[in-house]
């Protein structure tokens, strides 16, 4: 059997990988890639919350589903600004998107 | 006819409504008319008024409600006393008259229904400030007499000098005037009434009381607070410099300012609040002196001025002084009574100056005349009968009423101020006939065009004049034993006020000798010529002729020791308030500004830093957290 | 009778979204609207005069709805906001000068300018919420027209103003903005503090008023007052343009336009002493006594300091901005008296003020239009070309000095009054402002319509029909007080004797 340790621990490294890959990688689909890793991770944490944490109920897996709702719509937003980034600026590299700077 | 006293002010209140409204299209005569009339009504019932204080003595206050203050309240009416009924009388007398010969005066000048309305509005402030039975309702008149002197000394507003000698006259006074305010509001907080009657009782009963300071220092300290009102309205040293500048108005308006409105009313007041001074010796000895040094003070710089209204305006501080002096050693009547006779004479010599200028074209300076004599009969005699009567000489008004100053100031022991007021006698007599001389005998001295066009003016020039000389030779008479003393037994229809003066015939003989001796010098100067004039100001006497003639330097001294600190503190208090008190604002709002231009820079645009320093943050606050909440990370 | 006070407020309002639907280049039709917005508020306020009962304390006319009610705000009470409206001797004499002011503004703004539409809507927007400070009972309403009068003002500085707009307009909302916050710092205070005694947490005026009268010193700590006084003094110092937070009135008189600075002058800067009154003479005499040396002080420094700035002033506007923060100085000083003349004398000076400043910048604002020009020096010899202007205008500046038979004098004779009862030293010093005024307002005057006439305006036009209906009703106002003060002074006598009884209690 699984301890709640190893769950947790799994959840802990997606997560870094994750942060890691969104706050130093340069292509935006990476990045954007990266920050699903990042949700994954937070999917197992509730997930083994609502399995073995200390009031174990449904409550966890139904947000799991909320989070993967929004993860899928994010995916969807995040792309489309992306093209339209593409196309303004002619780059996928996140450096180049710094229009909002002073 | 008593009750009826409002109706004094109240016509030329109406008159100058009337005015008003009728405008600037108005017919010169139609606009001299009203105005002399509605003056006239004013001095008849001013007449009736006197007949019945005489047989009935004084009567009033007749005091209304004006306004609520919490829980004491404040009013407004009319008294009649036997002091503000001869004030009323002589008012309007005079005023009258002034109008009268304004019409000739001021014939053609553009704004001359205006010059009327000034004056009708000027006459109503000095008839409402004479019958006020209060100390507020009399400040309120007080200041629109102030106010309607700045808008006649300004009359003609075009001329730089006229309105500066208006500005300089409406502050010099109300610097005056503030010590009266601080008074009045002294006299109140102390006793809680405005009334003359109410604040006299409080005197007597000792209860003018206050809690910082005793009852005789308080009573001190009014006084002399609303004596500097005086001092600014009457042209006392040290605020006497308002006064000739106020020249600059039109003639006619210096004669009602010297003779009836303006000035009277600080000799007025302090007349009028008598029991108030005469509960302070302190006070009454300060008066004195500053009388004193008034009288001989303007006497002095009389001596040498050039401008014919310049000298008659310092023989009007000087004659002032005389009875403010009066008033210093309780000689109440005598006060009154110089306050009286000076009116006539004094309304008589500057219209009839105005007469000399209206007829040599508005030339005022005594250097440029001569031998006016032949050309000005009437103007000359009643000239004559005005310089008379100032110098002093039997039996005209002037000698009656200054003998008793001069006795009054002998009989209080003090020396010092009867020499002083007796030089200023001789002084006086030596002035007003040196413009005499210089004036009306040998030869003239201007263009001699001017000279061939000089007449006499109409007959609403000279009736005035002619009534008032009339005036200015028996007024005194009703002072003396002629009469019996008829002026002094109905002033003390009020009350015995003051002390009274045995008069003497050695006195008599002496200020009448001064006065002969002051004339006679004159004509030695400028007459005989015996004795060279020019050659005595540059002579060994230069420097005392100088400080004479520049008026002993006390413009300079003002101009240097107050105008020019204060306009320096106001613009250092500018530039304190632009660049410091604003400053540090704005220098807060550039702090502000500055410090973002340099942080913006954090705002790069990358993402990815955003992320990574929120991730620092993040880690950096649950470690505090941690570090906090448990005591240390394990 | 009360629904008048909310149409007195409302229809401002009104006027402003009839406005919206005004086409863009109607501007003839947007001052109409805005005329009759205004003139109905006048009509109705001067109706609530002929009806007042001067001699009952109470609110009159009252009306009160239920507005926010919010449950558990402070432990389990609940805190009730209502739309409560109503006046006494004091709030009347300020609604008055409200509906006076604003409408008379109306006339002198200029239906040509730039952007009329919007100008007048921004307009409506500020009467409403000036209306709404001297009516409203509830100190949150109290609050929100408070808030309501700065907005609007930042646009109608900031477009139609001078050539500083921008920069004045910000100075502007910022300090008024720092004023609100110590306000409502105050205002939740007491209302706390009330609640904390009563047991009922509301914001009502007259029942914190009450409030804290009955309080005994063990529910309400001397401390605590004095605390909340000095939060509120200092709102009210800014709010009121008192040194040394008195720099943004000079620069928004220099650069509104001159009906807008008629409009500060004459009301919006009198609500900081209404405040003064209402709130620390009316809730916290204790405090504004425990304060009565600092507050005179302040007083007296703002009668000489503003005066002495006033004299190098080489502008009209900043020069009658220094003397209207002079003139408040007086206020001051009658306030920290708390005694009956001083308290009148500080309302009588507020109101006389105000119908000066309107006078002053209104005239000011004529000459400007005709010379093109408010620089004391560049003018000259006036009284040839408009002799009725130039009238006005010393009239107006004699009034200004306190000369007797206008409203300013008897509101100094009884400021000082009540001054000279309490620290005489401190009241003498203060009286030379009454010289300093007399100097650098007929050296402007002087300056500006006596001498020679400059070549230039030889043959500028005297003032218009219409522009002479301000000028007129503003003067004869002034008169009326100077020669019958009671007309004012039985308005808020009782009121006055009210706030002295509760000192003395």
């Amino acid at each position: 059997m699984i301890a709640v340790e190893q769950y947790l621990t799994l959840a802990a490294i997606l997560f870094c990988i994750g942060l890691f890959g969104a706050l130093t990688k340069r292509n935006i689909i990476i990045v954007l890639v990266s920050i699903e890793l990042m949700l994954n991770a937070v999917n197992i944490n509730l997930l083994t919350f609502a399995r073995y944490g200390l009031a174990p109920s449904i409550n966890g897996q139904v947000f799991t589903l909320f989070t993967m709702t929004i993860a899928a719509a994010e995916v969807a937003v995040g792309l489309a600004i992306l093209i339209s980034l593409y196309r303004n600026r002619n780059s996928s590299d996140v450096r180049d998107q710094d229009l909002m700077k002073w | 006819m008593v009750e009826y006293a409002w109706l004094v002010p109240f016509f030329p209140l109406v008159a100058y409504l009337l005015l008003f409204v009728l405008g600037r299209r108005a017919q010169e005569g139609i606009v001299t008319t009203l105005a002399v009339l509605a003056s006239l009504a004013g001095f008849v019932v001013s007449l009736s008024i006197l007949s019945q204080v005489h047989a009935n003595g004084p009567s009033g206050p007749y005091i209304f409600h004006w306004l609520t203050v919490g829980s004491f309240d404040l009013s407004v009416g009319y008294e009649v006393t036997a002091l503000n009924a001869m004030m009323l009388v002589v008012v309007t007398f005079v005023s009258t008259l002034v109008l009268l010969f304004s019409k000739g005066y001021m014939n053609g000048d553009k704004r001359f229904v205006v010059f009327y309305q000034y004056l009708c509005l000027f006459i109503f402030s000095m008839l409402g400030l004479v019958i006020s039975p209060n100390l507020l309702q009399m400040y309120i008149f007080w200041e629109l007499v102030g106010l309607c002197s700045f808008l006649l000394v300004g009359f003609w507003y075009f001329k730089p000098e006229a309105a500066a000698a208006a500005k300089k006259a409406f502050i010099v006074t109300r610097i005056g005037d503030l010590g009266l305010f601080i008074g009045i509001v002294l006299v109140f907080v102390a006793t809680g009434t405005f009334e003359y009657s109410g604040v006299f009782q409080a005197i007597q009963s000792g209860q003018l009381n206050i809690d910082w300071m005793s009852h005789d220092n308080f009573v001190t300290l009014v006084a002399i607070l609303i004596f500097v009102g005086a001092i600014g309205k009457s042209a006392q040293f040290p605020l006497h410099t308002w006064l000739p500048d106020a020249m600059e108005g039109p003639t006619p308006v210096s004669a009602l300012i010297h003779a009836a409105t303006m000035v009277a009313a600080g000799v007025y007041l302090v007349a009028r609040a008598f029991p108030l001074f005469e509960a302070s010796p302190d006070a009454l000895t300060v008066i004195a002196i500053i009388g004193g040094i008034t009288a001989i003070f303007a006497a002095l710089i009389g001596l040498t001025q050039n401008d014919i209204k310049r000298v008659v305006a310092y023989s009007t501080i000087s004659q002032l002084g005389y009875m403010v002096m009066a008033l210093g050693v309780s000689a109440y009547v005598a006060s009154t009574f110089h306050l009286m006779t000076h009116a006539f004479f004094k309304a008589l010599l500057f219209l009839a100056a105005g007469s000399v200028i209206h007829a040599i074209h508005h030339n005022q300076d005594i250097r440029k005349m001569g031998g006016l004599w032949k050309k000005l009969p009437i103007t000359g005699w009643t000239f004559l009968i005005g310089a008379l009567a100032l110098s002093g000489i039997p039996p005209f008004a002037g000698f009656w009423s200054k003998d008793e100053i001069l006795t009054g100031a002998l009989q209080s022991g003090n020396t010092t101020l009867f020499v002083l007021g007796l030089i200023a006698a001789f002084c006086t007599a030596f002035y007003i006939f040196r413009v005499f001389f210089l004036t009306f005998t040998g030869e003239f001295r201007g263009e001699k065009d001017v000279y061939d066009h000089a007449h006499e003016s109409g007959s609403v020039m000279t009736l005035p004049l002619v009534l008032l000389g009339i005036m200015a030779i028996i007024a005194g008479l009703l002072n003396s034993p002629v009469t019996g003393y008829a002026f002094e037994h109905f002033m003390h229809l009020d009350g015995e006020l003051g002390q009274v003066h045995e008069p003497s015939i050695g006195m008599m003989g002496l200020s009448t000798v001064v006065g002969l001796l002051g004339i006679g010098l004159a004509y030695l100067m400028y007459k005989s010529k015996s004795i060279n004039a020019e050659a005595m100001a540059n002579g060994p006497l230069r420097p005392l002729y100088l400080l004479s003639f520049n008026k002993f330097y006390i413009d300079e001294l003002y101009h240097y020791v107050i105008v020019v600190p204060v306009v320096w503190i106001a613009r250092i208090l500018n530039f304190v308030d632009h660049w410091i008190v604003d400053g540090i604002v704005r220098a807060l709002g550039e702090a502000g500004y500055v410090s973002s231009l340099g942080l913006k820079y954090s705002q790069n645009g990358q993402v990815q830093t955003y992320g990574l320093i929120t991730l620092l943050g993040t880690v950096l606050l649950i470690g505090i957290s941690l570090y906090v909440v448990i005591g240390g990370i394990y | 009778m009360g629904n008048l006070l909310t149409l007195i407020v409302l229809l401002p309002l009104l006027g402003a979204l009839v406005l919206l639907f005004v086409p863009r280049n109607a501007q003839g039709q947007a001052k109409a609207i805005a005329l009759i917005a205004t003139f109905l508020p006048l009509i109705f306020a001067g109706s609530l005069y002929a009806g007042f009962d001067s001699g009952d304390q109470a609110m009159q006319f009252a009306v009160n709805y239920d507005w926010i009610h919010i449950n558990h705000v402070f432990h389990d009470k609940a805190l009730d906001i209502d739309f409560a409206l109503g006046i006494d001797g004091l709030s009347l004499p300020f609604l008055l000068l409200t509906a006076l002011i604003t409408f008379l503004a109306v006339i002198v703004s200029k239906k040509t300018m730039h952007r009329a539409k919007e100008y007048f809507f921004w307009y409506l927007l500020l009467a409403t919420g000036l209306f709404g400070c001297f009516v409203a009972v509830d100190l949150f309403l109290f609050f929100l027209f408070l808030e309501l009068t700065l907005i609007p003002m930042y646009f109608l500085i900031g477009i139609w103003g001078g050539e500083r707009k921008g920069p004045v307009a910000v100075k502007f909302l910022v300090y008024r903005g720092i004023a609100s916050v110590g306000i409502l710092l105050a205002f939740v205070g007491l209302a706390f503090a009330a609640g904390s005694v009563s047991g009922d947490l509301t914001m009502n005026l007259v029942s914190i008023t009450d409030t804290f009268a009955k309080a005994t010193p063990d529910q309400i700590s001397d401390t605590f007052k004095t605390g909340i006084f000095l939060v509120l003094l200092i709102g009210i110092l800014i709010e009121e343009a008192f040194f040394p937070f008195h720099t943004w009135l000079p620069d928004t008189h220099e650069q509104a336009p001159t009906a807008i600075s008629m409009v500060v002058g004459g009301v919006l800067m009198k609500i900081g002493a209404y405040i003064l009154f209402r709130i620390g003479v009316g809730i916290l005499p204790d405090a504004v006594q425990h304060y009565a040396i600092l507050i005179a002080v302040l007083g007296v420094i703002n009668v000489i300091y503003a005066a002495l700035v006033a004299l190098v002033q080489r502008d009209w506007r900043k020069l009658l901005a220094f003397s209207a923060i002079s003139h408040m100085g007086v206020v001051l000083l009658g306030v920290a008296a708390m005694n009956e003349a001083g308290l009148q004398g500080a309302i009588f000076m507020t109101i006389s003020s105000g119908l000066l400043s309107g006078l002053l910048f209104l005239l000011i604002g004529l000459v400007q239009e005709r010379t093109g020009t408010t620089m004391i020096g560049a003018l000259g010899g006036l009284s040839k070309p408009m002799p009725i202007i130039a009238g006005f205008l010393l009239a107006a500046a004699l009034a200004s000095l306190g000369l007797p038979g206008m409203s300013g004098f008897i509101s100094e004779v009884m400021a000082f009054i009540g001054a000279f009862k309490a620290f005489p030293v401190i009241a003498a010093v203060g009286t030379a402002g009454i010289v300093l005024a007399a100097v650098y307002l007929l050296w402007a005057m002087q300056r500006t319509t006596y001498g020679p006439t400059t070549v230039d305006y030889e043959s500028v036009s005297d003032v218009r029909a219409l522009e002479s209906i301000p000028m007129v009703v503003l003067t004869a106002f002034v008169i009326l007080i100077g020669v019958y003060p009671a007309i004012l002074g039985d308005l808020v006598n009782q009121t006055i004797l009210g706030y002295v009884t509760r000192i003395g209690g």
